[in-house]
C-alpha cells in the first residue's frame, strides 16, 4: 500500500495542493482580477464595466502619479543607508564585544515594534513645537524643522520610522551573512598581511555579497512598497508629497475608483518588477567579476 | 510511456490547481441568495452599521430589541464602525457584494457615497411625512433633487469650549476676547507668542471647515451660468470676497498663529490639543465636552461654554448624522422601516438623554431636556458638571432653530471638496500663491461641475437672521454674534 502511494505520480503534487490553492485564491486569482479591474471603470457600488486603456492613459498623464512616482525614487535613498547601518550594526555584534547578545536584542527591538506604534512614537518626538528633536535643534541654535508637514521633511520623517524599524532586521540577515565566512580565510588573508579593512574588502564583502543583493532587492521592494509610515506619520499632508501606495489607496478608498487605483497598482508591480530583474543582473555580473578576479 | 507523463503530469496538477483554485473562489465569491438567516425560513436579516456608537450599546440593543418585537420575524445585525474606518470597511463591503441594508454616516461620508450612487430613494419606502417631521435644515443634506437618500438622525451644532486658564495666561480675559473669526484672528499671534499656546484652531487642509464657514458667512464659491440652454453651476473661487475670506486664514496660519495640525490634523487635532492644554478655545460639537470631561477632568474643571461663533448670517453649521439604506440591501423596506425607527422621537430623546446631540425631529426638541438649567452654579462637583453639560446641550438646541446643513447638496461635493483641500493645503505648506491656486482649482472645479452637473438650488443660501440674545446662564457669557462657523464631527462618544 505504502509502496503504490510512493510511485503514484500525482503524490507530491497532492502534497502542494493546499498551498498552491492559498496561493492561487489569494495571491494569482486577486492578481488576475487586478488586472482585470485595471481596464475597466469600477466604484464599490457599480459593477466593473470595460474601459479599455483609459486609465493607464489617465495616469500616465497625471501629475500627480509622476510626482508620487518621484517621491517613490526618492524613498530608495533608504536602502543605501539601511545597508551601511545594519551592516555596520552586524560587524560589531559579531567581532565579540561585551554584551554583544543584549546589543543584538536591543538592536532587534524595533522590529518586533508594530509599525503603528513606531509611527506614532515617531511623532511624538517630531513634533514641531514639543518634540525632542526640535528642542535638541533649538537647543544648539538651529531653526525648528517641520518634520510633519514641510515637504521634503516629510518623506524624510517617514523614511527615518523605516531606517528605525528595518535595520534590526536586515543586522540579522547579515549577522548570519558574517557568520558563514570561514574563519580559516580571514585568518589566512591576515596572515598574508591585509590589515582589517583588507581582510573586510577582500575576504568578507566578496563572501558576503549575495547577501547584499538580497538585503538589497527585499528593501528596495519595502521602500517602494512602503505605507504604514506615511500613512500614520504623515498623514493629512498633501498626497503629492507621498509615495505612490499611499495614493493608490487614496485613489482607491478615498475616491472609491478602484479601476484607475488598479491600473496604478498594476503599473507599480511592473516598475518593481523590473527594478528587481536589473538590480539582480547587475549583482550577478558584479559578483561574477569578483569570482574571476 | 514515460516522457508522455512527464509532459502531461505537470500539465495535469496545473489544471487540477486552476480547478481548485476557481473552486475557491466560487466558494468565496457573493452570494445572491436572499438575506434570509439560518435560524428559521421565514426569518430576515438586516445588516445595520452605526458610527462610534459602541458607548452606547445598551441604547442601540435595546432600540433593536424593540424594533424586532414590533417586526416579528425580523432580526437586526448591529455593527458599529470607527469613524476612521467607515468609508474603507463600507467600500470594502461593497465590494464584496456585502454591503450593510442600513448604514449611519457623517455628512462627509454620507456626500462621498451618494456620488457613487451607493443610496436607495426613501421617498417610496417611508410611512410617514418626511418633511413634516424633521427639521427642515437637516433635512436638506439627504434630499438630492426629488430623491431623499437617507434620514437624519441625531444633530449637533457647534458651542464653544473656552478653557479660561489657558486663556488667562495669554493675557486675555473671556470679556476682551475677540467675537469673531477676524477679532480673533488679530489677537491669536500675541496670544501665541506670549505662552506657546494657540488661541484657536480649525481644519484648514484635511477635513476642511473653510467650505462651509464661507457658506455660513454669506461668500458663494459658486455661480450660475445661464448662458446654456440650461442653467449650469460653475465655479466663483475669484470672487474677490471669496479671496478676501481666505487671505484672512492664509495670514494667520503663515503667521505661525495656528498650530500645524490644523492643516494635515483634521476635525480630531482640535479636542486633542484642547485637552493638552494648547488651545484656548475651540468652536465645536457640544458631544466633546463629556469627552473631556472623561479625558482631562482638569480642563473640564477650567472650561466655560458659550455661544458658537457663526458665520455673518448668524447660522451655525448642523453636522448631521445620516441613516441611510444601502442599494445592494435586498430588504429595502424594512431596512427603511428601522430608518424610519430609529429617528422616531421617541429613540432619539433616549440618545439624547445618553449622549450631548441634538435630535432631527421637531417634536423632540419641545423635550424639557433641551431647556437651559438653573443660572446658579452648584457646589457640588457632580451636579455642577452636569448642570455645565445640560447648558451645552441647550445652547446647541437653541442654535438649532436657525442652523442649516452648509453641505452642497451636489453629487460632486466630495471631489469638490478635496479639489480645495488639495490646493489649499499647498497653499499654507508649500507657499504657493493664493490666487493661482484659486485659478487652477477652479478651473478643476469647472471640469468637475462639467461632468457631474448642479444646480444653484443645491447650494446653502439661507437668509442672514438677526443674532439671537444671550443665553440665561450661570456664566457671564458674551454673546457671539458674527462670522464664521466650524464643523465637529459629530458623533457623540
Amino acid at each position: 500500500m505504502r509502496g503504490s502511494l510512493r510511485h503514484r505520480w500525482f503524490t507530491p503534487y497532492a502534497f502542494i495542493a493546499p498551498a498552491m490553492l492559498v496561493l492561487g485564491v489569494f495571491f494569482l486569482w486577486a492578481m488576475v482580477q487586478v488586472v482585470w479591474f485595471s481596464f475597466t471603470r469600477y466604484t464599490p457600488f457599480q459593477p466593473p464595466t470595460f474601459i479599455g486603456l483609459a486609465n493607464y492613459q489617465q495616469l500616465l498623464s497625471s501629475e500627480r502619479f509622476w510626482s508620487c512616482m518621484l517621491n517613490s525614487a526618492v524613498y530608495l535613498l533608504v536602502t543605501p543607508a539601511l545597508i551601511f547601518l545594519s551592516l555596520s550594526a552586524a560587524m560589531i555584534v559579531e567581532s565579540g564585544i561585551r554584551a554583544g547578545k543584549w546589543l543584538r536584542l536591543l538592536l532587534f527591538l524595533p522590529v518586533v515594534t508594530p509599525t503603528i506604534v513606531a509611527a506614532v512614537g515617531w511623532r511624538l518626538v517630531l513634533n514641531p513645537d514639543q518634540g525632542l528633536v526640535n528642542t535638541v535643534l533649538t537647543g544648539v541654535g538651529l531653526p525648528r524643522i517641520a518634520w510633519l508637514t514641510d515637504y521634503p521633511w516629510t518623506l524624510i520623517s517617514a523614511m527615518l520610522v523605516t531606517l528605525w524599524k528595518g535595520f534590526g532586521f536586515y543586522m540579522m540577515v547579515f549577522l548570519a551573512g558574517l557568520l558563514a565566512v570561514p574563519r580559516e580565510l580571514r585568518e589566512a588573508a591576515a596572515i598574508d598581511g591585509a590589515g582589517r579593512w583588507g581582510v573586510f574588502r577582500l575576504v568578507v564583502l566578496p563572501s558576503i555579497w549575495p547577501v547584499i543583493t538580497l538585503v538589497f532587492i527585499i528593501s528596495s521592494i519595502s521602500a517602494l512598497k512602503v505605507f504604514d509610515e506615511l500613512f500614520v506619520t504623515v498623514k493629512g499632508v498633501p498626497i503629492e508629497h507621498q509615495t505612490a501606495v499611499p495614493l493608490i489607496y487614496e485613489e482607491a478608498f478615498g475616491r472609491g475608483n478602484f479601476g484607475l487605483a488598479s491600473a496604478m497598482g498594476i503599473t507599480l508591480f511592473v516598475i518593481i518588477l523590473a527594478f528587481s530583474l536589473v538590480n539582480l543582473r547587475i549583482s550577478r555580473a558584479n559578483q561574477a567579476n569578483q569570482g574571476a578576479a | 510511456m514515460r516522457a508522455f507523463d512527464r509532459l502531461t503530469q505537470p500539465a495535469i496538477a496545473a489544471v487540477l490547481a486552476l480547478l481548485a483554485t476557481l473552486g475557491g473562489v466560487a466558494a468565496c465569491s457573493r452570494s445572491d441568495g436572499p438575506t434570509q438567516g439560518s435560524g428559521s425560513a421565514s426569518r430576515v436579516e438586516l445588516q445595520f452599521w452605526t458610527l462610534a456608537l459602541a458607548p452606547f450599546e445598551d441604547y442601540i440593543r435595546e432600540r433593536i430589541a424593540a424594533f424586532e418585537a414590533e417586526n416579528p420575524g425580523v432580526k437586526v445585525v448591529w455593527s458599529d464602525v470607527p469613524y476612521e474606518a467607515i468609508d474603507r470597511k463600507l467600500m470594502a463591503a461593497a465590494a464584496a457584494g456585502r454591503a450593510p441594508d442600513l448604514v449611519n454616516m457623517a455628512d462627509r461620508t454620507f456626500a462621498r457615497f451618494v456620488a457613487m450612487d451607493a443610496m436607495v430613494d426613501l421617498k417610496p419606502l417611508l410611512p410617514g411625512d418626511v418633511s413634516a417631521t424633521y427639521l427642515s435644515g437637516a433635512l436638506r443634506l439627504p434630499s438630492l433633487g426629488d430623491r431623499l437618500l437617507g434620514l437624519p438622525w441625531y444633530l449637533t451644532t457647534q458651542t464653544v469650549l473656552l478653557n479660561e486658564p489657558v486663556l488667562t495666561a495669554g493675557g486675555l480675559t473671556r470679556q476682551s476676547l475677540g467675537r469673531d473669526w477676524k477679532s480673533l484672528q488679530r489677537q491669536a499671534l500675541d496670544f501665541h507668542q506670549r505662552t506657546g499656546n494657540y488661541l484657536f484652531s480649525i481644519p484648514l487642509g484635511f477635513e476642511a471647515d473653510l467650505p462651509f464657514m464661507m457658506l455660513a458667512d454669506g461668500v458663494v464659491p459658486f455661480t450660475e451660468d445661464r448662458s446654456g440652454p440650461q442653467p449650469r453651476l460653475r465655479a466663483n473661487l475669484l470672487d474677490p470676497a471669496v479671496i478676501a475670506f481666505l487671505e484672512g486664514w492664509v495670514a494667520t496660519f503663515r503667521s505661525g498663529a495656528m498650530p500645524a495640525e490644523a492643516v494635515t490634523g483634521g476635525n480630531s487635532h482640535q479636542p486633542q490639543l484642547y485637552k493638552e492644554r494648547r488651545l484656548a478655545l475651540i468652536n465645536t460639537g457640544p458631544n466633546f465636552l463629556k469627552q473631556i470631561q472623561r479625558d482631562s477632568p482638569t480642563v473640564f474643571q477650567g472650561t466655560q461654554v458659550e455661544p458658537a461663533i457663526t458665520g455673518s448670517l448668524n447660522r451655525a453649521h448642523i453636522a448631521v448624522m445620516v441613516l441611510s439604506v444601502t442599494n445592494q440591501s435586498r430588504n429595502p423596506e424594512l431596512a427603511a422601516r428601522l430608518a424610519w425607527f430609529m429617528t422616531s422621537a421617541q429613540s432619539q430623546l433616549l440618545l439624547c438623554r445618553r449622549a450631548v446631540v441634538l435630535p432631527s425631529v421637531t417634536a423632540a426638541l419641545d423635550d424639557p431636556l433641551f431647556a437651559f438649567p438653573s443660572a446658579e452654579p452648584l457646589s457640588d462637583p457632580a451636579a455642577e458638571a452636569e448642570r455645565r453639560i445640560q447648558y451645552a446641550r441647550a445652547l446647541s438646541a437653541r442654535a438649532l432653530r436657525d442652523a442649516v446643513a452648509f453641505t452642497p447638496s451636489l453629487e460632486a461635493w466630495p471631489d469638490l471638496r478635496r479639489a480645495f483641500e488639495d490646493g489649499f493645503k499647498r497653499v499654507l505648506l508649500d507657499g504657493r500663491d493664493l490666487r493661482v491656486t484659486l485659478q487652477d482649482i477652479q478651473t478643476t472645479w469647472d471640469g468637475i461641475l462639467a461632468l457631474v452637473p448642479g444646480t444653484m438650488d443645491a447650494v446653502p443660501r439661507p437668509a442672514a437672521v438677526p443674532a439671537r440674545q444671550p443665553p440665561p446662564s450661570g456664566q457671564p457669557s458674551t454673546q457671539r454674534s458674527t462670522p464664521a462657523s466650524t464643523t465637529g464631527q459629530g458623533s457623540p462618544a
